[in-house]
């Protein structure tokens, strides 16, 4: 029994140290024993049959044997432990959420910064734990730009960014599909385009790996040529965290922003916010509560009364792909990216668009459809029809995209994808080519250059 | 008494014991639902059903299902609080909700606005910030605080004095629990051209709402409260003349397509606890929240008479009223 106390040390009511303190590790930290289920063994062994149906086993998207899923990429996939984890976490906390909310919660969210921070190499007080990406860019965009300032986007970058800045200036850096086999042709272009705005540029906005196209940016040597113009750089790395070894001190960028549900795999509803020191006076939690004024830490800790599951997952994520590897992992993804374009390029009688996958793509990568009449034009018509189609009729999960006037899937390869999903993918899409001439356009030879498997 | 989960009641609901029907500890005694509140067991059971669909089939899901869901649970809602559906929608938090209303309210460097002593501590933070002239009306200097008329009058005394942009209150203030008279409120204000900001973080539930006979400008409150649902799950209401200066804080895909567009989608995050709002609906209709309300206050006049008198104190209030 305390028969004497210090106050409240932290900010609001909260009964918990101040985080900085426990960011500084100047207080013992309190985690209580089996708040968070320890990641079983035999699910990481059987995950680490990558590819096999021991592994597919433990992934949602593959429970039906009707169903072919090569878009990880889209929405992340949680595999089963983790999601039966994750509905005990949420179960423990309403039957105590007064002693959750009061007394563990900043610890555990503490805890989980610290883990992440470890695996993309960065301060943990320079870190922070957020919705998810798209909360974090928000808050930068937010803090930094008004109406009258100026950015610098690629035009290949992800839709939503470009609602975000609208109520700024725009610049646009044009990253045709050819620049894919020469990220030093994207660094001149971004070069030229600093050039002719020389000091007007507030600030530049890259995706560490683009969604549309699945090309790995060259975010190291991008950042480093808008600081020689004075320019800080916000990292968009939705993708990033597994997809590729991140090491956000490298980079050395001014802001980071990633998801935790992607390729890391963790439930859905937390992602991260990195910022350098020198900003945090500046950048502010656009939802202002209880911990707001206190210091960055304390102002993106605290989202308001809601459901920090998700993000207390995280170190069970983390343990997961600890036990069963991150890079080898990695590498199978790679391989079999290389191995499945290989497979579609053939059959589909198409040309690499990016002749090294392994290298400028990360897990996943566009593969050109078969097209038979020169010159046409695709729309996003044709691309939501072949996706329908695709999903409708074949029960597949590849998303069609239309860049540059011509179609292209994007597939994402996952530790439980083989090279079966994209024969499966191969095959349906001949299957489509008489059924859709507004797609594919007629032809005389019907698919004899394609062949099936 | 012990109720099953098919039961929805039936009995007198004092005579019944209702804690199998949440998912908290029992070893505790648990007289603070206000903090936090405690999600219903069905409705918990609801989140991880609709997580599990979700996840075999994520595409399909997100892409196909999940917006006409979240409208179908939007108008669900909005038939609740009385609210048309085109004015209302789901928020993370009040929080967020409220950091979005003080977001879109332009105020010029002379505006002024207006909020009790008893607001709840981080909206002040966010009035603080937002407007540069706050005046306080002073409600609970002297305790007890007598009742909704004492409010009501120095409110209006305060809205004489000065012209205010807005005014904020509490539906139900967090740290006193004090029931103010919202709709007198409204009506007091806009009789002062002063727009009305409700906060009824606590009211959802607590009390029967019908936004669309309240007329105030805007109304926030969550749903993990009093209504027992899931944690993650709010909402916002702006009076129609308003909904086109409101700005979402976070932006993404649905921006500038209209006022629910703008907020249906704030990029990916887990959105079972909206939908788990169906069940949690369901429940308490079928329950009958009418006949529980009473219960609930009942025992709350004889628990808090109780203890004044075992501490030889007195209530906060002296109108239980309030």
């Amino acid at each position: 029994m305390k028969k004497t106390g210090e106050g409240y040390q932290g900010f609001g009511s909260f009964m918990t140290p101040s985080v900085d303190d426990m960011l500084d590790n100047k207080v013992p930290m309190y985690l209580p024993a089996e708040f968070l289920p320890a990641v079983p063994q035999d699910a990481v062994k059987k995950c680490s049959e990558f590819g096999t149906d021991s592994c597919r086993q433990l992934w949602p998207v593959c429970a039906s044997t009707k169903t072919t899923f090569v878009n990880h990429g889209a929405f992340g996939v949680t595999p089963f432990p983790s999601l039966t984890a994750f509905h005990q976490v949420r179960q423990s906390v309403e039957a105590e959420p007064l002693a959750f909310f009061d007394r563990t919660l900043f610890y555990t969210m503490v805890n989980a910064i610290k883990r992440l921070s470890t695996v993309v190499n960065c301060k943990p007080k320079e870190l922070s734990l957020v919705p998810n990406c798209t909360f974090g860019l928000n808050a930068v965009l937010n803090s930094l730009l008004d109406k009258d300032s100026t950015v610098l986007l690629l035009d290949i970058t992800y839709g939503s960014i470009k609602k975000i800045a609208l109520g700024s200036n725009i610049v646009w850096a044009h990253i045709p599909l050819t620049c894919a086999n020469a990220p030093d042709k994207i660094v001149d272009i971004v070069r030229d385009v600093l050039q002719a705005n020389e000091g007007k540029v507030k600030l530049a906005v890259f995706d560490h790996i683009t969604s549309n196209t699945a090309l790995l940016m060259p975010v190291q040597e991008l950042t480093e040529l808008c600081h020689s113009f004075g320019v800080p750089v916000l990292v968009d790395g939705a993708h990033a965290l597994f997809a590729t070894p991140l090491n956000i001190e490298k980079i050395n960028a001014d802001f980071y922003v990633g998801n935790c549900h992607k390729w890391f795999s963790c439930p859905r509803g937390c992602g991260f916010l990195w910022v350098k020191s020198k900003w945090h006076n500046q950048i502010k939690n656009p939802i202002k509560s209880h911990g707001s004024g206190s210091g960055f830490s304390s102002d993106f800790m605290w989202w308001g009364n809601t459901d920090y599951t998700p993000a207390l997952m995280v170190p069970y994520m983390v343990d997961w792909w600890d036990a069963v590897g991150w890079q080898s992992a990695r590498d199978y993804c790679n391989k079999l990216l290389h191995n499945a374009t290989t497979l579609l390029c053939k059959s589909w009688n198409v040309s690499r668009v990016v002749t090294n996958p392994s290298s400028l793509c990360c897990c996943m990568a566009l593969v050109a459809l078969p097209k038979h009449t020169q010159g046409k034009k695709m729309t996003s018509v044709q691309s939501k029809l072949m996706q329908d189609n695709l999903f409708h009729v074949h029960h597949i999960q590849v998303p069609v995209k239309c860049i540059d006037d011509n179609l292209y899937v994007r597939i994402s390869c996952m530790v439980y994808n083989n090279l079966e999903d994209y024969k499966t993918l191969a095959n349906a899409v001949l299957n489509l080519l008489p059924e859709l001439p507004d797609v594919f356009g007629t032809h005389a030879d019907n698919g004899q250059n394609s062949s099936k498997l | 008494a012990a109720v099953s989960e098919e039961d929805g009641g039936g009995e007198e609901s004092k005579d019944v014991d209702w804690s199998p029907l949440f998912c908290l500890d029992r070893e505790w005694t648990f007289i603070n639902h206000g903090a936090f509140g405690a999600t219903l067991r069905p409705a918990m059971k609801a989140v991880t059903s609709w997580s599990y669909r979700m996840e075999e089939q994520p595409l399909r899901f997100l892409d196909r299902e999940l917006l006409p869901l979240l409208v179908r649970v939007t108008r669900r809602l909005a038939k609740f609080v009385g609210a048309d559906v085109t004015d209302l929608v789901l928020m993370p938090n009040a929080t967020t909700a409220l950091n979005t209303v003080f977001h879109s309210l332009r105020v010029e460097p002379e505006d002024r606005a207006l909020r009790l002593d008893i607001t709840y501590g981080s909206v002040k933070k966010m009035m603080a910030e937002h407007c540069v002239h706050v005046d306080e009306v002073r409600v609970a200097a002297k305790l007890p605080v007598k009742d909704a008329q004492s409010i009501l009058d120095a409110v209006e005394k305060q809205l004489e004095s000065r012209q205010y942009k807005y005014a904020v209150f509490d539906y139900i203030a967090s740290n006193t629990a004090l029931l103010l008279p919202v709709a007198d409120l409204v009506a007091l204000c806009h009789k002062h051209n002063v727009l009305v900001v409700i906060d009824g973080a606590h009211a959802l539930g607590a009390v029967p709402l019908d936004l669309n006979a309240l007329g105030a400008d805007y109304f926030v409150a969550n749903a993990h409260k009093w209504l027992a649902a899931p944690k993650g799950c709010a909402f916002m209401w702006v009076h129609p003349k308003h909904q086109a200066t409101v700005r979402p804080l976070v932006i993404s895909h649905g921006f500038g397509r209209g006022f629910l567009s703008n907020y249906i989608w704030q990029g990916l995050r887990d959105h079972a606890p909206f939908l788990a709002l169906l069940t949690v609906l369901r429940f308490w209709e079928r329950v009958g929240l009418d006949r529980l309300r009473r219960d609930c206050r009942d025992l709350l006049l004889r628990a808090a008479r109780m203890l004044a008198k075992r501490w030889d104190t007195e209530l906060l209030a002296s109108d239980e009223e309030i």
